[in-house]
């Protein structure tokens, strides 16, 4: 049999494989159904328990309040901002650090990579950090939600791994040809690296979209939070049981539940929308016959 | 290499324009914030510089659309006009998201720019502030403040005392109820049986419903149901218990006491009350699985399914009986369902004893820092003027509220909640209703329910009776402190392992509990009670 | 991908470096300098709040103002009665996830490279990533409802059998098993994407080599698959290794019940419930540089390791 029949051929193990995947695929997929339907449900079902892959006593309440209101859409625009500009800072920070720490003729490399190492572990702790912000002025302002975090040492190691891994004889020739350090990086090193750019891009854009935490102490202009912020607060306004609950006119009004659900779906939508997107830098081979020996 | 170089620049200028714009948008805000307070006002009329007050306002995240944010809304407003202009003072409310309300405090604190005036539930926060000197003394400022004084009144104030200066301003909390019992006023018609007025009855209550299933819930029928013990939910199983503790000395009921939610399972007769309920268990009349349904949905869903037969949780609470929520719902799924409110357990003297909450709500205090104290005071003595409480509780008849029978009834429209949805956090001085006697606070606070005024008149005034708070010390319990996370954990692991374990077993496993409660602080902690407490007594 | 790019044109001769040494390399200073920058500006000088281990700290006082008290904070810790307890809970938890969790994603992402139907090899990683996305707090009302004993969906199923229900939430033992597996679930699809991408960097033509030898699937994985992403793996696991004395709060938290709190109070809840966080800075300092020193050994010691066996390491 010739080798192109024999990768067409479907084998029993391609079988087996598939049923694998196929049953993580569905133990994944059906809790995720269930929370779109409890985001579409009426409170009534939700509250009697009755959701479970379909929605019942559709109620588009949920999703109302997120998109009905100007001022989610604000935040939802500004938070796509946001995570755009910290991913594409984060990006580029990354890389002209971890690019020079791939070298071994950087003088100090190893001390660099172990004073980076030590932040993973060692930190002031909120209080320093927030007077760092405050003195910098960056309170209230988003710039307090991009720089404290802009490179995390965590990718940074990731990256400064997969760079190594090019082969020094792709570099070699390119610097034989005269060119810089900062032309090798742009011509070979990074298009070289796009499964691995991808990748912590992903990583970088999830974090930031995601992450409330900072904002809710470096911001406290409601306007400005990110839209993250904004849910979490609906939906956990509702669960502090407060001593002050006698206030039976100022309960919310939406379950709780239904809102949590639809928070998810919106944390969740962007990267479905992008992940499928990125997936064309995860191409296979871009080494092959680059350089032979 | 040019063209890539070019695009290289082009991407980076982007991205630095973009990061301008965002920073622009921050700044633009920033600038606005600080150039109206530090500049004087210059457009006032009176050439005296304005004070700034800054007040903390808790932003739980749930302003309507339209309604403007906690900082600058219709109140805000209302506020300065009624209470800022007249007084030259700039008001400027500092947001604090709710749930993290303490770590953010701390934050504020910290960095020596706090608010004037602030606030907080948590006592560990409180004796840390006043440890550490952080607050300013307010003994002598509150004379300043005769309305606010007259408000509050001794009992309340001298909560707020530590070491013999006044260092917090409690709220007022004119209701204290906390818990009571409910029950299926329908199944006990159908079975043709009275309303339970002792916990022996209440006990033949729940095996008619276990037996019998008048709700016709094929086995799943629940006779009492509670959910997890920690004193988070709305539910909670100490109804009964407390029934079961005996007299004892004031000593005693001082050093046995606990002052944070802990279950007192040193207390005599606790355990006889812990082991009532562990019957219940070996009987299949409560819900096995209640250690489990931590944030109390499931409690939720099964009264709402009508599985529930009884059970004691808060009074008067929106999670009941707030439009769409569970009784609403339950009358849905299952027509002419119906909850009353019950008291029948009795305890050896014949009376419903039953823990209430003190008479104080969320502490205010005005830090060290603050060179606005007096204003702070200020502001709480105008709040606490009966009109201008009235007003900042119900807001503007017609607008917000209607009259019935002389007690404010909310107008629930959207356009009356776009100018009226924080109020409770801005009249912060007192905790509900207040409208002069427990009767009148009473069926203000039912008018809040809609359908529903009934069972919240009855239930608070079922939870009212016989109520009993816990003594209180003049200072501290350093113990307490030390140990009070580590002792609740464990008292309520003895309590929930009690519960579940089997007859034979309870007394040998909750005895072996306690043994072991003692030694890790409990022993300390009631030393220390006692020992405070004969100081007290000199 | 152009892969004729290493063969550019070469540069003007006007445009050739001279000279030799340090100043060749300036340019890979230069890179460095805003993220040094950036790490001693952000990281390093808050850092200075680590000090508040060592002191009486009052948040009135800052660090400079607090009283030194050496190592009493340390002490006030180990003596804690329940230090040992949840410093074993946090060890074990993070060692059995590091047993099971670890290579799931591993195993995973070889299986998505075997796929040949593309479409369900895209459609597999999207789903599989869901997970990821769920807040704890929401998987713990999943967990309630497939696992609690009256009413959860398995035990309605065993029960229906005729066993008796399994205390998957109420039983420590059977409680590690609910708090790993769905730890597995939530984190398997996401962890495949780091795989993924060093797949891609595996050269095809060994594949073709093997298939001419007559390697079998099984074989090709173990011997140019899984060392094609070696130094991935080591990478990760060192970086997990140095994580072995923390553990989030979430997880724990709302998987946990009193019933389980043999296992389940770590230190992240025991911080939390002791209002470390909120009253008593000094004492959850003193814990955090704890588990810092620990992380660090840990990642030290597997990093030197890692270096003998010849591989990379992270620095």
């Amino acid at each position: 049999m010739t080798n192109e029949a024999k990768l067409k051929r479907v084998r029993p193990s391609d079988i087996v494989i598939m049923i694998i995947v196929g049953a993580a695929m569905l133990i994944c997929l059906v809790p995720f159904l269930h929370i779109i339907a409890v985001s579409l449900s009426s409170k009534q079902e939700i509250i009697s328990d009755r959701v479970t892959i379909f929605p019942r006593g559709w109620d588009w309440e949920s999703y109302k309040i997120v998109f009905s209101d100007s001022r989610m859409l604000r935040s939802m625009g500004l938070t796509i901002i946001l995570t755009t500009v910290f991913t594409i800072v984060s990006m580029v920070m990354s890389i002209c650090a971890a690019y020079p720490l791939t070298k071994t003729q950087l003088k100090g490399r190893s001390f660099f990579m172990m004073i980076i190492v030590f932040t993973m572990f060692f930190s002031g702790g909120l209080i320093p950090e927030y007077l760092l912000v405050k003195q910098l002025g960056l309170l209230d302002n988003m710039l307090s939600l991009i720089l404290p975090g802009m490179i995390s040492a965590f990718n940074l190691i990731i990256l400064r791994s997969f760079f190594t891994s090019i082969p020094a004889s792709l570099e070699e020739s390119a610097y034989l040809d005269g060119s810089s350090h900062l032309g090798t990086l742009i011509r070979i090193v990074l298009p070289l690296s796009l499964p691995v750019l991808a990748t912590l891009s992903l990583f970088y854009a999830v974090s930031r979209w995601n992450g409330f935490m900072d904002a809710l102490f470096y911001i406290s202009n409601s306007e400005m939070y990110p839209i993250q912020l904004k849910l979490y607060q609906v939906v956990m306004n509702s669960m502090v049981t407060d001593l002050t609950a006698q206030e039976g006119a100022a309960a919310t009004d939406v379950v709780p539940e239904g809102l949590k659900a639809a928070s998810i779906m919106f944390a969740t939508a962007p990267i479905l929308i992008v992940y499928p997107w990125l997936q064309r830098y995860f191409v296979s081979g871009v080494m092959v016959g680059a350089v032979k020996g | 290499m040019q063209a890539k170089q070019k695009k290289w620049f082009a991407t980076s200028a982007a991205v630095m324009l973009l990061a301008s714009v965002l920073s622009a948008c921050g700044n633009s805000n920033d600038n606005n914030k600080s150039s109206a307070s530090s500049s004087p006002d210059s457009t006032a009329g009176t050439s005296k510089e304005k004070i700034t007050l800054k007040v903390e306002v808790f932003d739980r995240g749930n302003a309507p659309a339209g309604a403007g944010p906690v900082t600058d809304n219709f109140w805000t407003q209302w506020i300065q006009k009624n209470f800022g202009d007249p007084n030259n003072i700039k008001m400027e409310f500092v947001p604090v998201p709710r749930n993290q309300e303490v770590d953010k405090l701390n934050v504020l604190m910290a960095t020596g720019d706090a608010p004037d005036l602030v606030f907080t539930y948590d006592m560990n926060t409180i004796y840390n502030y006043v440890k550490d000197g952080g607050l300013t003394d307010l003994t002598s400022l509150i004379e300043n403040a005769p309305n606010l004084k007259q408000f509050l009144g001794d009992e309340v104030l001298n909560y707020g005392v530590f070491e013999g200066k006044q260092y917090t301003i409690p709220a007022k909390r004119p209701l204290q109820y906390a818990h009571t019992a409910y029950i299926r006023k329908d199944w006990l018609d159908k079975l043709g049986l009275p309303v339970p007025t002792t916990t022996e009855q209440f006990y033949e209550t729940l095996k008619a419903f276990k037996e019998k299933d008048p709700g016709q819930t094929g086995g799943k029928v629940i006779p009492y149901d509670f959910s997890s013990v920690d004193g988070t939910a709305i539910t909670s199983p100490f109804l009964p218990v407390s029934s079961f503790v005996k007299n004892m000395s004031e000593e005693d009921n001082y050093a046995l006491s606990s002052s944070s939610s802990i279950p007192e399972i040193t207390k005599p007769g606790f355990k006889d009350g812990v082991q009532f309920l562990n019957k219940l268990n070996q009987e299949g009349l409560i819900n096995p699985d209640f250690a489990l349904d931590k944030d109390g949905k499931q409690f939720e869903s099964d009264v709402a399914n009508g599985y529930v037969g009884a059970f004691t949780g808060l009074a008067a609470h929106a999670n009941l009986m707030g439009p769409g929520k569970v009784f609403d719902t339950l009358k849905q799924n299952v027509p002419g369902a119906e909850y009353i409110s019950i008291d029948p357990f009795v305890n050896e003297d014949g009376k419903t004893a039953k823990g209430i909450y003190d008479p104080i709500g969320i502490h205010m205090m005005i830090p060290k820092t603050s060179k606005h104290a007096a204003e702070a005071m200020k502001y709480l003595d105008w709040m606490a003027k009966s009109d201008v409480l009235f007003t900042l509780q119900n807001g503007i008849e017609g607008q917000h509220y209607t009259l019935e029978n002389g007690y404010p009834k909310a107008l629930t429209t959207d356009e009356a909640k776009k100018t009226f949805y924080n109020n409770s956090d801005i009249a912060m001085i007192v905790n509900g209703r207040d409208f002069g006697s427990v009767d009148k606070d009473i069926e203000a606070t039912a008018y809040q329910f809609p359908g529903y005024e009934e069972i919240a008149k009855q239930s608070i005034q079922n939870a009212l009776k016989d109520g009993y708070t816990n003594p209180r010390f003049d200072r501290p319990i350093e113990s307490e402190i030390k140990y009070g996370t580590t002792l609740k954990a464990k008292a309520i692991e003895i309590v929930v392992k009690s519960i579940l374990a089997k007859s034979d077993q309870f007394s040998q496993l909750y005895d072996a509990g306690v043994a072991e409660y003692l030694k890790i602080g409990g022993q300390a902690v009631e030393d220390e009670r006692r020992a405070v407490y004969k100081e007290m007594k000199q | 991908m152009d892969r004729s790019l290493a063969q550019s044109k070469p540069l003007p001769a006007a445009k050739r470096r001279p000279a030799t040494g340090i100043w060749k390399d300036y340019q890979l200073y230069l890179l460095m300098l805003l993220p040094i920058a950036y790490f001693i500006l952000f990281k390093y000088i808050p850092m200075y709040g680590a000090a508040i281990a060592f002191q009486d700290y009052s948040i009135f006082k800052g660090v400079t103002g607090s009283e030194w008290i050496g190592f009493e904070n340390f002490q006030e810790l180990f003596k804690m009665s329940q230090f040992y307890d949840v410093v074993r809970n946090t060890l074990m938890l993070n060692l059995l996830d590091l047993i099971f969790s670890f290579p799931a994603p591993i195993f995973l992402a070889l299986l998505l490279n075997e796929l040949r139907v593309l479409w369900f090899k895209k459609t597999a990683q999207t789903l599989l990533y869901l997970p990821h996305f769920i807040s704890w707090i929401i998987i713990g009302g999943l967990v309630y409802q497939m696992f609690s004993n009256k009413g959860g969906l398995i035990n309605n199923v065993v029960t229906s059998l005729g066993f008796d229900s399994i205390p998957f939430l109420t039983e420590k033992n059977h409680w590690l098993f609910v708090y790993l597996g769905t730890g597995i679930w939530q984190s398997a699809g996401w962890g495949t994407i780091i795989y993924l991408a060093a797949l891609t960097g595996i050269n095809r033509d060994l594949y073709e080599a093997a298939d001419v030898d007559g390697a079998g699937r099984l074989k090709k994985m173990w011997h140019i698959t899984l060392p094609g992403i070696r130094p991935t793996i080591v990478v990760m696991l060192i970086m997990q290794l140095g994580h072995i004395m923390t553990i989030g709060f979430e997880r724990p938290f709302v998987m946990g019940n009193t019933l389980v709190m043999d296992y389940a109070e770590v230190i992240s809840t025991f911080v939390y419930k002791a209002g470390l966080q909120s009253a008593q800075f000094s004492l959850a300092t003193a814990m955090g540089l704890f588990q810092a020193l620990v992380g660090l050994f840990f990642v030290i010691l597997s990093n030197t390791i890692a270096k003998k066996f010849g591989e990379q390491g992270i620095w």
